[in-house]
């Protein structure tokens, strides 16, 4: 019985980890594809990402050791989506070494050369939080927890930084309306995106 | 291993479940690495295995690191024979190497494809959890721990 209190970490590396990986993918898959994305990744590159962090999950995460106060989590997975990231886009920039011949060298290992996160990292950390916060936004659309016609305000008004007066002109409303539209969509994504944060440890 | 990872990953999404916009394709290669890589417990002293199922259940080949090409195909000749409409006589060369693998189509009729993508002229490198398909046969690419 996996107690409501357990994190999803735990959960992952518990013997019975069945529901935590298939949850661990649903939170997950639209973060890595769009941090891969942002990093300059195609789409198929970018589920190349998705599949080798899958793996390399599976595999490293049952002797992963977790220090929570170290939020050592954070930096595992982090480091595990932008070396991926890097170790796929140098292979598209190189076409996967496509044209050695095989009497050439053996060739080089992707994850052996792939760059380390170093004085990069608020910076791949702030591009993380972003996926995160991207995805948080199209769960709250995909879920229609956000009705279009109030997206399509925060849009304008949030995303668009258009003036609130124009904004309630074009959909008929009130000002205040606008403003109320905006507080009650951030408060939902902030909700989604603590989610997010709480279950990879990025806090 | 902690966990049966076979049973772990029977649990990602399917086409039924799950967010349709997420990769089905994706879904379906994890799946099938999931139970590749269970069989894959053991086996050590080679560079690479390379996994994949037939009518009588899970086959492997094992590759050591010697950069010896082992050849895929229908040919009863081949290091391993897949059955298929699809499969070339010789379709493909796979050889391990220190860092993983490579592999170069021969000119199949089909093509290989690895993850999706389908293989350009030259040698492609493999990595352990890369997806091998041979006209329609799909293989898995372990080099796990004990493997290498």
């Amino acid at each position: 019985m996996i107690s409501t209190n357990d994190t999803l970490l735990n959960r992952l590396r518990a013997d019975n980890a069945h529901e935590a990986w298939k949850e661990f993918y649903e939170l997950y898959w639209g973060a890595i594809l769009r941090y891969a994305r942002k990093l300059g990744l195609g789409e198929h590159q970018a589920e190349d990402v998705l599949q080798e962090t899958m793996v390399a999950l599976m595999r490293i995460l049952p002797e992963f050791a977790y220090d929570r106060d170290k939020g050592k989590f954070r930096n595992f997975l982090l480091t595990i989506v932008h070396r991926k990231s890097l170790t796929v886009l140098r292979r598209a920039r190189k076409e996967r070494k496509s044209q050695v011949p095989w009497t050439a060298s053996g060739p080089a290992d992707g994850e052996e050369f792939a760059a380390h996160l170093g004085g990069a990292e608020s910076e791949a950390l702030a591009r993380w939080r972003e996926s995160l916060a991207e995805e948080a936004l199209r769960r709250l659309r995909s879920a229609e927890r956000l009705g279009e016609n109030t997206f399509a305000v925060f849009d304008a008004y949030v995303m668009g930084g258009r003036p609130p007066k124009e904004v309630a002109r074009e959909f008929g409303l009130k000002e205040n309306a606008v403003y109320q539209i905006k507080n009650r969509v951030l408060r939902r994504l902030q909700c989604e995106v603590a989610k997010l944060m709480k279950n990879s440890g990025a806090t | 291993m902690k966990f049966d990872i076979e049973e772990l990953l029977a649990a990602l999404p399917s086409k039924e479940g799950g967010d349709p916009r997420a990769p089905q394709a994706v879904f379906q290669r994890l799946k099938f690495l999931a139970q590749a890589m269970q069989g894959a417990e053991g086996q050590e002293g080679v560079g690479l295995l390379l996994r994949w199922l037939d009518q009588k259940g899970w086959k492997s080949r094992a590759l050591p690191a010697d950069g010896c090409p082992v050849t895929i195909g229908r040919d009863p000749a081949c290091e391993v024979v897949l059955a298929g409409e699809r499969v070339s006589r010789r379709h493909c060369l796979v050889r391990a190497v220190l860092s993983g693998g490579e592999i170069v189509d021969l000119d199949s009729a089909n093509g290989t494809l690895v993850n999706g993508s389908p293989l350009k002229a030259g040698a492609l490198v493999l990595r352990d959890g890369d997806v091998i398909e041979v006209g329609g046969v799909p293989l898995a690419v372990v080099v796990g721990r004990g493997l290498g």
